[in-house]
């Protein structure tokens, strides 16, 4: 755990507000005036831009304070006591966009492949993904499928609809195919559309991936899910398996053939008798056949106790083929289960009242039915070997038991899925531990309400106390895998999910569930609720899995969390301001923003009146960000926006503060964890720094003084040499011719040379532009540069059989033969944009064709 | 934001509409005139901004081009002679919800249109204006019109055009609060489209000069352009008309242009060796007309009413002394 990692590629941003946003501290908004938050764009529009609550009408100093004050009062109090109760339809100003969830395109419904049928064994796809990808496969330009591809939200949003009140999933190609039908039947497009669309259709589901389904958000999604992937691994698995021993079975039996075969009894006339009436009829005379087969080959038979162990372990391995394959998975639950659910015949359910206690009796009871086949399997080796040794192998085979499976073998037995709610659950944790530290490779799938506590009951106030972590206590078992995911991100949550059925070893995962605490107030539907718990941190997702290494950066990941760097996910939402100009506001989605989805935390959240003095508020980023002492007279706000929407502050208790303190110390925790803002590699990369600018620093000074040493040296030598000269020439030469051939000497060289140089160099890196030569096309075959075509109908009324029109009306070639090279000709030339090019004549009885093909040459 | 892709939005409008869904009846335009191919990109525009015909209207003046109306199957307004602006500028005034197109050509904007076309810029108003320019009175066969060049023979001058041209763009580009200005050719469906779309999605008057062949009685008027792309210079910018790969190889004289310059975007209109085209200005921030005359038109019933009480108690008598008089 004390292992820092730097490998977290984001680097760690400290604080806000980054730069590019301008601060307007006064009120607590900022501005972003550069490229640096993620902006979030309304979805309907220009009208659907948040606007601030503007002073209808000025307010004395006297009922400011008072306003105030009445703030101060409420964010002091707990909930009971609190304000008038703020309205039901205000969300968090960041979700305000996605308020109406059929606008918008969130992952379901989702699609379900059958096993082995899914591209890079991918177990679901969103099904907007899809449909755009087989679109995409069999109509590659846009003007393909115009129609069906324009309409494809239709039909995302029909097959939403059509799948709202369905828990389970539904075959897939029935489902959108009466999805063709409806969206064909509300188009109401005429005839030639129509049945281009239809054919298109009928592409379009023909590439349906076979047996795939259809699933839509809802509470049963995570146990569909998990049958999902319980399907994709263990048929497999079996299947393989059944090979394994089919072969040893042919194997055995090979064995006990040679062995009968040695036996002398097997070639006495009445014995061949026996085995022959059946085919020969009597045409083959048994006692003369018995002469011709003569004695037995080998005579050294098997002990009787090899004998019997090898038919006992054929027996079983027989009869382990022919019965009937074992239920794909077993559930121990405490709560109440859909019929749906409890009636698949490929899943055993069983109500438990601490199914954490019961899971492992379920998984030996599971492991002691393969025990047997696993052991079988092991001696039929060693016999097909000859190498099973009674001394050794006896007593070893003796205690044959799970803790002996290897891990192929492990994955064979039937999975034992421990589900319960993280409420339950909260009263059985020794039980959850025992489990996750028994090595028993159990998958527990708790589902967990975000914004409660496990284990409490829903009416007492969530914000008073610190959140128990479940995930956390996961992590704390060590050897287990440990997810926290959301039904929000399927893809993530199959991935654990995966990594739990493919790993010899407990797994927990740990759902949230998108139910909220107080189901008796309108809500703005489950999903919203799962995300908007990720991005508020309240319920972080990660992945734990001790497998993938030893170190804790190879083990844990964190990266699906939004800005994972950041203390809290930071984005800008186009707004109005009160004086009615757009901007950019940037804000981060805390927890208490996500607390404002929650019904039970209403209470928590105030009205900040317009007019109300700015002084005391603050964000609510900002005011965690600040020393608690510091703190103690602000009141924190978060932006919320109406169904008009109209936006205005929240001011929050400070219970509720505590809770967002909380929430965001156990998302630093996390971080720690995960190498980002880790205190361990922060400290690290400052020593290596400093440590670096020493040296750095050291060496220029070393140099420094070599440099200054060697200038010194230079100039004393320099100053002896041209002395040593001058004395020389004064001495040998002819005073009046030493300027100008001194001169001249010094600086032939040192003048020269570079410039020179550079100029050659530059004329010869620099070539002249080479120019692009274009490819001298020529056609032969006519063709239309459907594009260029200006729609005058000139060539269509020419030949409308051998001149089409698509679907933007700009004409294309046709049938060539219910035409003429001469009519091709003609169009070309009648052509405004000359986009028809006639190519050479395809008919050479037509007549004229010398004439039409010179008048042809302009256009080719 | 919540793990969504950038393209979350779903929006499903409760109509889809076709091509045919725009299409009246047939054009009665000349064989080979450039109009069809202007009338077939608008009704692309339309399909592929899914406009509700219901909220779109279509208004004219008088000549060749003004019958564009009578071809789409949306609103329409056919009005008189240099008039199409003053009603696209009326429409819009009270149905601020509506998409606005113009249709109007070299002589109904240029000669009897000036005065609206000169404040209808002024206005920026949010309409699309699609200025036809075939140098030539067609529609009552061949006159000198306002942007013919000198030397053209017409009924009205049969030794030919004396004067130099008007250059719409010039005049456009000198009006204050202009904010979009663009020409295209009809002859690149490409770049017509390209440039109408940016045209419909800029919030203001958008001004499109359209050269326009006209094949009866200006057809050589076009002809050397159109036969010599080189002559042509595409104005390229982020910002600016959208390219196109067959744009950029059948264009090769080409000029980066930032639209926001209009000092360089007015020595650009005036030049007369090649002809520019492209987006020569946009400025999204000039205001619109139609802002300040949209205040108080969603007002309700009640509240016009108590407006008005309002404004006329300022000359009612009130208070415990009136009524304690009555």
């Amino acid at each position: 755990m004390n292992t820092p990692n730097n490998e977290t590629p984001q680097t760690p941003v400290e604080g806000l507000p980054p730069t590019g946003i301008a601060l307007n501290a006064g009120k607590g908004e900022k501005y972003e005036s550069g490229k640096v938050a993620e902006v979030i764009a309304p979805a309907d529009g220009s009208n659907g831009v948040p606007r601030m609550l503007t002073v209808s009408q000025e307010i004395g100093a006297a009922e400011q304070r008072m306003l105030l004050e009445e703030l101060h009062r409420f964010h002091a109090s707990s909930p009971e006591q609190g304000m008038a109760k703020i309205a039901q339809d205000l969300v968090p100003a960041l979700l305000s966009p996605f308020r109406e969830l059929e606008k918008v395109r969130h992952g379901f419904p989702l699609f379900l492949y059958a096993p082995g049928t899914g591209p890079d064994e991918l177990l679901c796809v969103a099904l907007s993904d899809l449909l755009a990808e087989l679109v995409e496969s069999f109509a590659p330009s846009e003007d393909q499928a115009r129609i069906l591809r324009d309409n494809l939200p239709r039909i995302e949003l029909f097959a939403y609809k059509a799948l709202s009140g369905q828990s389970a999933p539904v075959d897939a190609r029935n489902l959108l195919s009466q999805v063709a039908q409806a969206v064909q039947k509300e188009l109401q497009l005429r005839e030639e559309d129509a049945a281009r669309l239809k054919t298109d259709f009928g592409t379009l589901l023909d590439r349906i991936p076979t047996d795939g389904k259809l699933l839509g958000f809802n509470d049963d999604a995570i146990l569909h899910l998990l049958f999902l992937t319980a399907r994709h691994v263990l048929p497999l698995k079996r299947a393989a398996f059944k090979k394994q021993v089919d072969h040893l079975r042919w194997k055995l039996k090979s064995l006990l053939l040679v062995e009968k075969n040695k036996d002398t009894s097997s070639r006495q006339p009445e014995a061949l008798r026996a085995s022959l009436e059946k085919v020969s009829g009597g045409f083959v005379d048994p006692t003369a056949l018995a002469n011709i087969l003569g004695p037995a080959r080998g005579s050294v038979l098997m002990t009787p106790l090899r004998r019997k162990r090898i038919e006992a372990v054929k027996h079983i391995l027989d009869e382990y083929v022919k019965t009937k394959e074992s239920s794909l998975l077993t559930i121990i639950h405490e709560g109440e289960l859909k019929d749906t659910l409890a009636k698949d015949p490929s899943v055993d359910c069983f109500k438990q009242s601490d199914p954490c206690k019961a899971a492992a009796s379920f998984f030996d009871k599971q492991a002691a039915k393969m025990a047997d086949v696993f052991r079988a399997v092991r001696i039929a080796y060693l016999e097909v070997e000859n190498a099973y040794d009674s001394k050794h192998h006896d007593a070893w085979l003796e205690r044959f038991d799970w803790e002996a499976f290897s891990e192929q073998e492990a994955l064979l037995v039937p999975p034992v899925v421990v589900l319960q709610s993280a409420n339950r659950l909260g009263e059985q944790l020794v039980s959850l531990s025992r489990l996750l530290l028994s090595g028993l490779p159990v998958k527990v799938v708790v589902t967990v309400q975000p914004a409660g506590q496990p284990g409490e009951t829903s009416s007492k106030d969530p914000a008073g106390a610190f959140h128990f972590e479940l995930g956390y206590l996961g992590l704390s078992q060590r050897e287990a895998i440990v997810q926290q995911s959301s039904l929000a991100r399927p893809a993530h949550l199959v991935q654990g999910l995966m990594q739990g059925f493919t790993a010899a070893r407990a797994s927990l995962h740990v759902v949230s569930s998108g139910v909220p605490l107080d189901k008796s107030q309108p809500n703005f539907g489950g999903w919203l609720y799962s995300s908007a718990a990720l991005e508020g941190r309240a319920h972080p997702f990660f992945l734990y899995n001790p497998a993938k290494g030893t170190s804790w950066a190879q083990r844990f990941d964190l990266s699906e969390n939004p800005q994972p760097e950041q203390d809290w996910p930071v984005y800008a939402l186009p707004c109005k301001n009160d004086k009615g100009e757009e901007k950019k506001l940037v804000m981060p989605f805390t927890f208490a923003e996500f607390a404002l989805l929650e019904p039970a935390y209403r209470g928590h959240f105030a009205a900040v009146a317009p007019g109300c003095p700015d002084d005391d508020l603050i964000a609510v980023d900002e005011y965690l960000a600040l020393d608690p002492n510091q703190s103690t007279h602000k009141i924190p706000f978060v932006w919320a926006v109406d169904k008009d929407h109209q936006m205005l502050r929240l001011a929050i208790t400070r219970r509720l503060a505590f809770a967002c303190r909380d929430r965001l110390g156990y998302w630093r925790t996390l971080q720690e964890l995960g190498g980002v803002n880790n205190e361990y590699v922060r400290k690290a990369t400052d020593k290596v720094r400093e440590e670096a600018r020493a040296e750095v620093n050291a060496e220029k000074a070393r140099l420094e003084a070599t440099r200054a040493e060697e200038i010194e040296r230079a100039r004393t030598e320099a100053a002896g040499e041209s002395m040593g000269r001058l004395a020389a020439m004064l001495l040998e030469s002819d005073l009046t011719t030493l300027s100008a051939g001194g001169a001249k000497r010094a600086a032939a060289p040192s003048l020269s040379s570079p410039s020179a140089d550079a100029k050659k160099e530059a004329t010869v890196e620099a070539p002249g532009p080479v120019e692009e030569k274009e490819e001298d096309l020529s056609f032969n075959e006519p063709w239309i540069d459907t594009p260029l075509c200006t729609s005058c109908n000139d060539c269509i009324n020419l030949n409308p059989q051998l001149f089409l029109y698509n679907g933007n009306k700009q004409a294309l070639l046709g049938d060539l033969n219910s035409g003429t090279y001469a009519q091709i000709v003609a169009a070309a030339q009648k052509c405004p944009s000359r986009a028809i090019h006639p190519g050479k004549p395809w008919n050479p009885d037509e007549p004229n064709l010398e004439e039409l093909t010179k008048k042809a040459e302009p256009f080719s | 934001m919540l793990g969504l892709k950038s393209d979350w939005v779903l929006d499903v409008p409760q109509r889809y509409y076709t091509l045919e869904d725009y299409e009246s009846n047939v054009a009665r335009w000349c064989v080979g005139c450039g109009d069809h191919a202007v009338l077939n990109a608008v009704q692309r525009i339309c399909r592929d901004e899914q406009l509700k015909p219901e909220k779109t209207v279509f208004v004219s003046g008088i000549g060749c081009s003004s019958r564009f109306p009578h071809y789409m199957k949306t609103y329409g307004f056919h009005s008189l002679h240099g008039r199409a602006l003053p009603v696209a500028c009326g429409v819009k005034a009270r149905r601020p919800d509506l998409t606005v197109w113009v249709a109007t050509g070299d002589g109904d904007c240029c000669s009897i249109g000036t005065a609206h076309w000169i404040h209808a810029i002024r206005y920026n108003m949010n309409l699309t204006v699609m200025m036809f320019d075939n140098g030539i009175y067609g529609l009552t066969k061949a006159q000198t019109s306002p942007t013919s060049p000198i030397g053209l023979k017409t009924n009205t001058h049969p030794r030919g055009a004396w004067l130099p041209p008007i250059n719409p763009l010039v005049t456009t580009l000198g009006v204050s609060n202009c904010s979009f200005v663009a020409r295209t050719v009809d002859w690149n469906p490409i770049h017509l489209y390209n440039t109408l779309r940016t045209a419909l999605n800029h919030r203001g008057f958008s001004f499109v000069q359209i050269m326009q062949r006209c094949p009866n009685y200006t057809s050589q008027l076009h002809q050397q352009t159109q036969n010599d792309p080189s002559l042509v210079m595409l104005l390229t910018h982020e910002n600016g008309v959208p390219m196109d790969d067959s744009m950029s190889r059948l264009f090769k004289t080409q000029q980066v242009h930032d639209p926001m310059d209009i000092d360089e975007a007015r020595e650009l209109a005036d030049r007369h060796d090649v002809l520019p085209i492209g987006l020569f200005f946009r400025d999204q921030s000039r205001p619109c007309y139609e802002d300040y005359t949209n205040i108080g038109l969603e007002m309700s019933y009640d509240e016009r009413l108590a407006g008005f009480e309002k404004e006329l108690d300022k000359f009612a008598v009130s208070g415990p002394q009136a009524k304690s008089k009555s």
